[in-house]
């Protein structure tokens, strides 16, 4: 179903109970927090914990976020709430309302009521064939980066398949475009991107070392079948293949 | 008015910026009435297969599609559990509220 080098998107709110209060947006107030059911959030952490463990897929970038639910009433939210309040085997939530309705009410003009908690979003990526290779090279300077591009290219290799990360991103513009393995990703974001790539901590590190140093670090996929040539042209280039 | 979910936008920008959506083939799994999908297709995917369990949400979710998307959505009635998708057919699943 989903192709390898595909992503999953994983969006759920995150194990933590909400709260709910009066307002909305920046005049939100907090009022009480719901006391809710966790399990079903902590198994979906567990089972995602485990379909990265046994390689199935790779975490490349997770994030965590506010997320509202607003409602223009008291009786909208003892709706909403009254499905969970059913469903879950928990205290009533009705004395949480009811201190919220207090508030609400004491305020000048009627307003909205909002539920906050925070959602979590994951981005796993599925491993690419078990024939996709990548190479990951230092080299000394971007015009020796740029030298190698060339000759990539000359060679009929798809410089969509390499990325090129350095410090000066403007010099990176020039000469290469942002794609390959690490596309979109920052430089300071480079030993967080190469993990996900499942390139062994050492070369990671090495790969930082190099950025941080003003040297440039070339990362390019590559089909098995053309490995060797491929690492050729990195060696004449005086790369440090990693 | 009902309940409104997420007004300051915040998800949709969350989704936009952790990955490159253009041109991908998308499958969204627990759609629901599709709130989420449409605000996907702002952001220039190939295509987007959402489905959910529930038949009366799907039915909602077509009902709310507008026509200028209807070639680009396609909305079904599916388990997450039972996939009849061909091998190596999207570029990104999208678990919405439903893992």
């Amino acid at each position: 179903m989903l192709k390898p080098g595909g992503i999953l998107v994983d969006l759920r709110p995150a194990p933590a109970h909400r709260q709910i209060g009066t307002g909305a947006g920046r005049t939100w107030e907090p009022v009480a927090r719901l006391r809710e059911q966790l399990d079903d959030d902590y198994a979906a952490n567990a089972a995602v914990a485990e379909v990265v463990r046994r390689g199935l897929f790779r975490t490349e970038r997770r994030k965590r976020f506010i997320l509202d639910r607003v409602m223009d009433s008291v009786e909208e939210l003892r709706d909403f709430i009254a499905e969970f309040d059913q469903r879950r085997d928990l205290p009533s939530q009705a004395p949480l309302v009811e201190r919220l309705e207090r508030r609400y009410k004491r305020q000048p003009k009627p307003g909205k009521v909002a539920v906050r908690g925070p959602m979590h979003l994951a981005v796993l990526r599925k491993p690419s064939p078990s024939g996709a290779k990548m190479i990951l090279a230092i080299l000394p300077d971007a015009s020796t980066a740029e030298q190698l591009l060339n000759n990539l290219s000359e060679a009929e290799f798809d410089l969509n398949d390499v990325s090129v990360m350095m410090q000066d991103t403007t010099t990176r513009n020039k000469i290469a475009k942002d794609a390959g393995p690490l596309k979109g990703v920052l430089p300071m974001q480079t030993a967080m991107s190469l993990k996900a790539t499942g390139a062994p901590p050492d070369a990671v590190q090495r790969a930082q070392d190099a950025i941080k140093n003003g040297k440039v670090v070339v990362a390019m996929k590559i089909d098995p079948k053309y490995e060797t040539a491929a690492r050729e042209m990195f060696k004449d280039m005086s790369a440090e293949v990693l | 008015m009902p309940l409104a979910i997420d007004p300051a936008g915040k998800e949709i920008r969350a989704l936009k910026d952790i990955t490159d959506w253009k041109d991908k083939r998308l499958l969204e799994i627990g759609c629901g009435d599709g709130r989420l999908t449409l605000r996907l297709a702002a952001f220039g995917p190939g295509s987007i297969e959402a489905i959910d369990p529930d038949p009366r949400r799907i039915r909602l979710a077509r009902k709310n599609l507008p026509a200028a998307q209807a070639s680009l959505i396609r909305f079904r009635t599916g388990h997450a559990e039972k996939l009849r998708y061909p091998a190596d057919e999207f570029d990104v699943v999208v678990f919405a509220w439903s893992l």
